[in-house]
């Protein structure tokens, strides 16, 4: 397996704390990501696994380690991963449209060819009519479907997502899922989706990791092989579905309450 | 015509101030020297807005206002927007504008007078230096308070770090920029007012004061009112473009 | 504004070391601040070579060590303090008189529609506009001594005053006046007890706006219309060509700038400590 896509290789991020003591974020993570996998990383909050995602991205270096993509070392961001966010991914002062067609721009495409491609990612997305929105005008769900055609409409290699359903409600969240997962199952783009929420994790990854609470490391690595119909409404009531998410969540379970117990030494 | 309505109803009280007056000085309740008869304040006003003079007055206050203004506006900008992206524009010029902000900007009046003279040139060096203070620091500080986000969010769509000012952190920082600009905007009125009647020989300042020593108290009445109803409309006229500009964004009614 | 202070920590460390060490870092912090000051320094010392070049007219431009050595002098036999007061009092006396009055209107409008539609349209005019270009009717009015600075002050404090003090009794979170009605509170109580403490932080807003234009106004009143006072004494300076003099009096009201707005910043946090708590949450 030499072709892995994304490449972690011992990343250890350490940095200093407002108060102004050392602290370990990252202890010697590694990993390997193959093409067209949907991995999703949980853990408790503050384990580093935003952080981590944002070394992948570039933003952020590592103090020790490198993460190689298609095999060449991250040296900075780079239009090859797109990123979502949880909030505040799109430009406040441009329209839906003009979001959308941003990194096109960037990357010098013509702007009839530009306007042409953004809005096949307009009805992938289903955002016919609020071409000329503003983002303050819309809700969140729609605020991240026009996000994650923002970062669509680059061709990204690999799409990285940082708890992007964190801040919708309930009901939202699980549509927008749905959607994701489509999208997903159309094009095989590799995904590496952080959250914190256990069925999330299961029912979009394909694999799925357990972090430590921090220093953050690779608790647990589970493949999802389950062999239903994702898109049913019962999956979730799956027998086996419910297996693994226990066994995932006690994963998390025991992290949470040890990091519980590092908070408060 | 419940839009006329509205407008009645809200600007009634306004009305009603004038009433009064009229109706305290008409049967001289108040002697006419003391405060003028509405009426009397109204046709001055009629004389002075069909004068060639008046315009001339009123065109010399503005263009200093105007150019004084835009001076700030763009070298504020830029510095404030170079201390927040260039260590060493930030080394010079912190220690410069901390001494500054405090200084009540009135206070370099009679300085300007001393270096420039009377003139126009003074009046515009005073409105430009005590505007620029406070839109570099807002343009600093709403330049540093750009969301991270936001910038890997361009950089991750291929944003060069170049390009970074132009296309992220430029619109981002415009809401906060815009305020500072209208708070400047006033302060930009209270010191040409200031300095046109301290030391001038144009300008509607000038023009209330030549009444006033003359003792035609009716004209100082109706050029104090212009000078209101100028420094009101430029607030709202800019307020008014800024609601605009800013669509994307929600510009406070403040 | 974030400041960056010039290193001490090297120095706390080395208090049980050598003399020589002591010293060395206490040159390292002095190099640390003449570093960090260059372009004032810079900038002073410019203006003094340039005054001392011969250049320019001493009367013009004077070197800025003469200018501060006549600061000096007139703290130190202290014929500054009588200009200085008359310009506090000015200000104060008119910010005082327009706190009572701006506050309780403002808190009035937000409560009470008819007050609200009859004073609303005048302070949304006043507001923007320069209100010291009323100042030649208030000499005509008041003549030339306090009463009419006090009062150009006061009228131009109260309309920031007024406006914030409403926004603040606007926007007071109605599930605090539900909260207070159902335990009984009517009335003044209501307004003293629930929306003044609850509009404090909008009203320190407008008070932190108002006392910068006190001491600005009371300035220019004094520049313009004479009787005493810093405003006053600087115009004087200039016509009489002691510029110097002229400069020290810059610098006076200068410090007393510095030393309103840290006062307006000890104030705030002092009363608004449980605004804060209730903002980190």
């Amino acid at each position: 397996m030499n072709s892995a896509k994304v490449e972690i290789r011992d990343v250890t991020k350490a940095f200093r704390s407002t108060g102004g003591s050392q602290v370990t974020a990252l202890a010697g993570i590694s990993l390997r990501i193959p093409e067209n996998e949907f991995l999703t990383v949980v853990g408790p909050s503050g384990c580093g696994k935003s952080t981590l995602l944002y070394i992948i991205g570039g933003f952020l270096k590592a103090t020790r380690g490198e993460v190689l993509v298609n095999g060449v070392p991250v040296t900075g961001p780079g239009a090859d991963r797109g990123i979502v966010f949880q909030k505040y991914s799109l430009f406040p002062w441009r329209t839906v449209m003009q979001n959308i067609t941003y990194g096109l721009e960037e990357q010098g495409v013509p702007r009839a060819e530009r306007q042409e491609i953004a809005r096949s990612y307009l009805r992938l997305m289903r955002l016919e009519g609020f071409e000329r929105a503003y983002p303050r005008a819309l809700s969140g769900g729609m605020q991240q479907r026009v996000a994650l055609a923002q970062t669509l409409a680059c061709e990204p290699d690999i799409i990285l997502m940082d708890e992007p359903f964190g801040a919708l409600d309930a009901q939202t969240r699980k549509l927008m899922q749905v959607e994701l997962l489509r999208l997903w199952e159309q094009r095989r783009t590799t995904i590496i989706f952080v959250t914190h929420d256990v069925e999330e994790a299961i029912y979009l990854g394909t694999r799925v990791i357990v972090m430590t609470a921090r220093p953050g490391t690779v608790k647990h690595d589970e493949p999802i092989a389950l062999n239903i119909a994702r898109d049913k409404e019962d999956y979730m009531l799956n027998r086996a579905f419910m297996e693994l998410k226990m066994r995932i969540w006690l994963n998390v379970k025991e992290e949470v309450e040890r990091y519980g117990e590092v908070a408060r030494s | 015509m419940p839009a006329l309505r509205k407008i009645v109803v809200r600007f009634l009280p306004l009305l009603l101030v004038f009433g009064a007056w009229e109706a305290l000085t008409a049967p001289r309740l108040i002697p006419e020297d003391f405060i003028p008869r509405f009426a009397h304040v109204l046709r001055a006003l009629g004389d002075l807005l069909s004068s060639a003079e008046f315009y001339g007055h009123a065109a010399a206050s503005f263009s200093r206002v105007f150019i004084g203004l835009t001076i700030s506006i763009i070298a504020g900008v830029a510095l404030g927007i170079g201390m927040a992206w260039y260590r060493w524009v930030k080394r010079f010029c912190e220690p410069l504008v901390v001494l500054s902000y405090p200084i009540p900007k009135p206070a370099i009046i009679p300085v300007f007078i001393i270096w420039l003279g009377i003139g126009d040139l003074s009046k515009i060096a005073v409105i430009a230096l005590g505007c620029v203070v406070p839109i570099i620091i807002s343009s600093y500080n709403a330049t540093l308070s750009v969301d991270r986000y936001l910038v890997w969010s361009a950089l991750s769509k291929g944003t060069s770090e170049r390009r970074l000012l132009r296309k992220v952190i430029f619109p981002a920082s415009l809401p906060r920029i815009a305020v500072a600009i209208r708070v400047a905007i006033a302060v930009a009125f209270i010191l040409l007012v200031s300095s046109e009647f301290i030391a001038a020989n144009t300008g509607l300042g000038y023009l209330t004061f030549s009444y006033g020593s003359v003792g035609s108290n009716d004209y100082m009445f109706a050029t104090i009112f212009l000078i209101v109803a100028v420094g009101f409309s430029a607030d709202r006229g800019y307020a008014a473009v800024m609601q605009r500009v800013l669509a994307w964004h929600e510009f406070g009614e403040l | 504004m974030a400041q960056g202070k010039p290193r001490v920590d090297v120095d706390m460390a080395s208090g049980s070391r050598e003399p020589a060490a002591r010293r060395w870092a206490a040159l390292r912090w002095l190099a640390a601040g003449v570093a960090h000051y260059f372009s004032v320094l810079l900038f002073f010392g410019l203006w003094e070579f340039v005054a001392r070049s011969g250049w320019v007219n001493p009367w013009v431009f004077p070197p800025v060590t003469v200018s501060l050595a006549e600061w000096g002098r007139s703290l130190a036999t202290g014929d500054i303090f009588h200009p200085m007061g008359l310009t506090l009092l000015r200000a104060l006396g008119g910010l005082t008189m327009a706190l009572g009055v701006g506050i309780t209107l403002g808190l009035l409008m937000g409560r009470y529609r008819l007050v609200e539609w009859f004073f609303e349209p005048l302070i949304a005019i006043g507001f923007p506009a320069p209100k010291i270009a009323f100042l030649p009717l208030f000499v005509l009015w008041f003549g030339f001594f306090n009463t009419a600075k006090v009062l150009i002050v006061f009228t131009s404090c109260i309309f920031p005053l007024t406006l914030y003090a409403y926004h603040g009794a606007r926007s007071v979170d109605r599930f605090y006046l539900w909260s207070a009605l159902s335990k009984g509170s009517r009335g003044f109580a209501l307004l003293r007890k629930v929306v003044l403490p609850a509009a404090l932080p909008h009203i320190f807003d407008g008070f932190q706006v108002a006392l910068i234009v006190s001491f600005i106004v009371a300035f220019v009143a004094e520049m313009v219309t004479g009787g005493g006072g810093l405003g006053f004494e600087m115009i004087k300076a200039a016509q009489d060509a002691e510029t110097p003099r002229a400069f020290a009096m810059l610098f006076t009201i200068s410090l007393l700038g510095y030393g309103t707005i840290k006062l307006a910043e000890w104030l705030r946090a002092l009363l608004l400590f449980w605004h804060i708590e209730h903002e980190a949450h």
